[in-house]
């Protein structure tokens, strides 16, 4: 089905009024709807108090909306219990959490791809200096589409964890997870997904796929900063060690001793960011009402269409050129050159934000001697309309300034 | 990396009033060291710029073209501009505190008060061109003035209501004699000086310029 992308526009409090941002970097942080920024308001206007703890009329709503919202997103992704949902920060502490809760000892391997973002790069390569984990990266095919039978190669007895990213936020290929988490299994290791960039923009069962532990972010998926998901199948998160400790994790303490929480508890140190949390659950309930299917056949869209407009321009696109591998991502170079001044230029000319640099990739852009790249993302209230506007404005750059 | 001197200067100058700029001005200061070490700016502020200012200009994707190409050699133009317009500054800023005159010794320019509204200007006047009745080359006042002066004027109607009464000064015109204005230490005009070597600077009113001449009458 078509999105009304008009009336979804309207939506947004940013993108309403005479001149809008063109916004095309949706990668990094989505624009929030004016419910999800209702809903945080209504926290802070209605009970603005303690969950979990204190016993008042205020502190038993935040308790409640809390267990809704986590009911809510366990939905979103079709979890089993909605227990299996731990609220983190964002996708690199969900990523970290696993890390360093999993008990890998050393001789260990995880398997990564070649394009991970840093927070799935770093945690591994921290592991193998301190713990003498092995950390064994697969390189992706020319087309930077993932090279399956280069990871069936990969297992021996020692891999005990794949962790992936599902969709590339460097070029917006995702992987076929469904094979992978199969086969990890058939193989006796677990399963990480990174879905900063998939949760957004697909639609993703959990329950289906399988896969033990997924993380992704709230602010790229039109909720509040500093919010984001782990799951991870109930029984996992129970043998997992508490990554922080403190105020909430545990039923009770000695001077020496300390009873842990169940999950998802025992992982959520300290007092929550409650109205953020229930803004997060908010806007996965908006993206189910709008339907992630349509979102993604929405972008994909888009991306053929920017993609065909551009064909004229010489542009080196990172990534398969058939646009619909690439979701909603264009991550593109001009010869000559730099992307930063791409960036600034369509932001001064044209008032169109997309992103420059290295996207956290630094590793890929290293490994194939390139400085960065210019990448326009795209997401549900994008417009065709846009689309050209970005189109005309490249164009000119490309014939004009380099 | 040429932008980021004059970036350093003005940016340097307008984050002490204000936080927006600091940024900005930590990163065209260091680009300065680091041109100054002989490194590479790595800061990319004047890239920035660039594309601050080609971004305005892209309604014109030609001359943007050129602006973002020869964009080195425009900046060097404007650094070149921006430390001679300075040093200019600077030189009218010394001739004002040492000769009261934003051109030096001779110009044609001086900067007055008027007695009105108490604003200071440079101000340019037409001094009479028939000798006036005031002049007495044998007067024991000298009175120091010169062309272009607009406060010499006015004085000059002063002392033409005073003639009558036989108040006369001696003219002493800086064009004709520049070296007056060493000789006599002269920092502005008009300027009377006293057989006793008092002085009087600058413009004044009938009253206050009568009882001067009346010392030495």
């Amino acid at each position: 089905m078509a999105l009304n992308v008009e009336k979804i526009r309207q939506d947004f409090p940013v993108l309403v009024g005479p001149k809008p941002p063109i916004y095309f970097d949706n990668a990094c942080v989505t624009m929030k709807p004016k419910q999800v920024i209702a809903a945080i308001n209504r926290y802070y206007n209605e009970f603005p108090a303690c969950g979990g703890r204190s016993l008042h009329r205020m502190g038993r709503m935040v308790t409640e909306e809390m267990e809704k919202a986590r009911m809510i997103v366990g939905k979103f992704f079709n979890a089993k219990n909605y227990k299996e949902v731990v609220f983190t920060k964002n996708t690199t502490e969900g990523i970290n959490l696993v890390a360093r809760s999993l008990g890998l000892k050393a001789g260990d391997t995880v398997l990564t791809t070649d394009k991970e973002h840093n927070s799935n790069l770093i945690p591994w390569q921290m592991l193998a200096k301190e713990k003498g984990i092995k950390h064994k990266i697969l390189t992706s095919n020319p087309d930077n589409t993932f090279d399956m039978k280069a990871f069936e190669k990969a297992f021996d007895k020692s891999v005990k964890l794949v962790a992936m990213v599902h969709t590339s936020n460097l070029d917006g290929v995702s992987i076929p997870v469904q094979e992978i988490i199969k086969i990890a299994h058939d193989n006796g290791a677990l399963v990480l997904l990174d879905a900063a960039q998939s949760a957004p923009h697909k639609e993703i069962d959990v329950r289906k796929l399988d896969v033990d532990f997924l993380v992704c972010s709230g602010h790229k998926m039109l909720g509040p900063s500093g919010t984001g998901i782990l799951y991870g199948k109930y029984h996992l998160l129970e043998q997992l060690s508490p990554f922080i400790v403190g105020g909430d994790t545990v039923i009770d303490t000695t001077y020496t001793t300390a009873k842990m929480e169940k999950p998802p508890e025992k992982f959520e140190a300290g007092l929550q960011d409650y109205a953020g949390i229930i803004g997060l659950a908010e806007a996965t309930r908006y993206l189910s009402a709008i339907g992630l299917r349509n979102i993604s056949n929405h972008e994909t869209e888009l991306n053929k269409k920017i993609t065909a407009g551009l064909k004229e321009c010489g542009l080196s696109i990172i990534g398969p050129a058939d646009p619909a591998l690439r979701s909603g991502i264009l991550s593109f170079n001009i010869a000559g050159m730099d992307p930063h001044d791409i960036a600034m230029l369509l932001d001064r000319s044209a008032g169109i934000a997309i992103r420059s640099g290295a996207h956290c990739v630094h590793s890929w852009f290293n490994a194939h001697n390139m400085k960065g790249s210019a990448r326009a993302s795209l997401y549900l209230y994008n417009t065709p309309a846009e689309c050209d506007i970005f189109i005309e404005a490249l164009t000119k750059i490309a014939k004009f300034i380099r | 990396m040429v932008i980021c001197i004059i970036a350093a200067v003005v940016l340097g100058f307008l984050s002490i009033f204000s936080a927006r700029y600091r940024g900005y001005a930590h990163e065209a200061f260091r680009c300065v060291f680091r041109m100054a070490t002989l490194r590479k700016c790595d800061t990319e502020f004047d890239k920035k710029m660039r594309a601050a200012i080609v971004g305005k200009l892209m309604r014109w994707p030609r001359f943007a073209g050129v602006v973002h190409r020869q964009f080195t050699i425009i900046s060097w133009a404007f650094v070149i501009i921006f430390f001679v317009s300075i040093a200019y500054t600077g030189y009218s800023a010394y001739n004002l505190i040492v000769y009261q005159n934003c051109e030096g010794p001779g110009g044609s320019c001086v900067f007055v008060s008027s007695p009105d509204t108490n604003v200071t200007t440079c101000a340019y006047g037409d001094i009479p061109a028939a000798a006036p009745i005031y002049f007495d080359n044998n007067a024991s006042v000298m009175f120091f003035y010169r062309d272009g002066c607009p406060w010499c004027a006015k004085e000059m109607n002063v002392l033409a209501a005073l003639a009558p009464d036989g108040y006369k000064v001696k003219p002493m015109h800086l064009d004709i004699h520049p070296e007056y204005w060493v000789q006599y230490d002269i920092k502005l005009t008009p300027t009377f000086i006293g057989p006793d070597g008092s002085r009087m600077n600058g413009y004044h009113e009938m009253d206050v310029l009568q009882s001067f001449l009346d010392k030495y009458k």
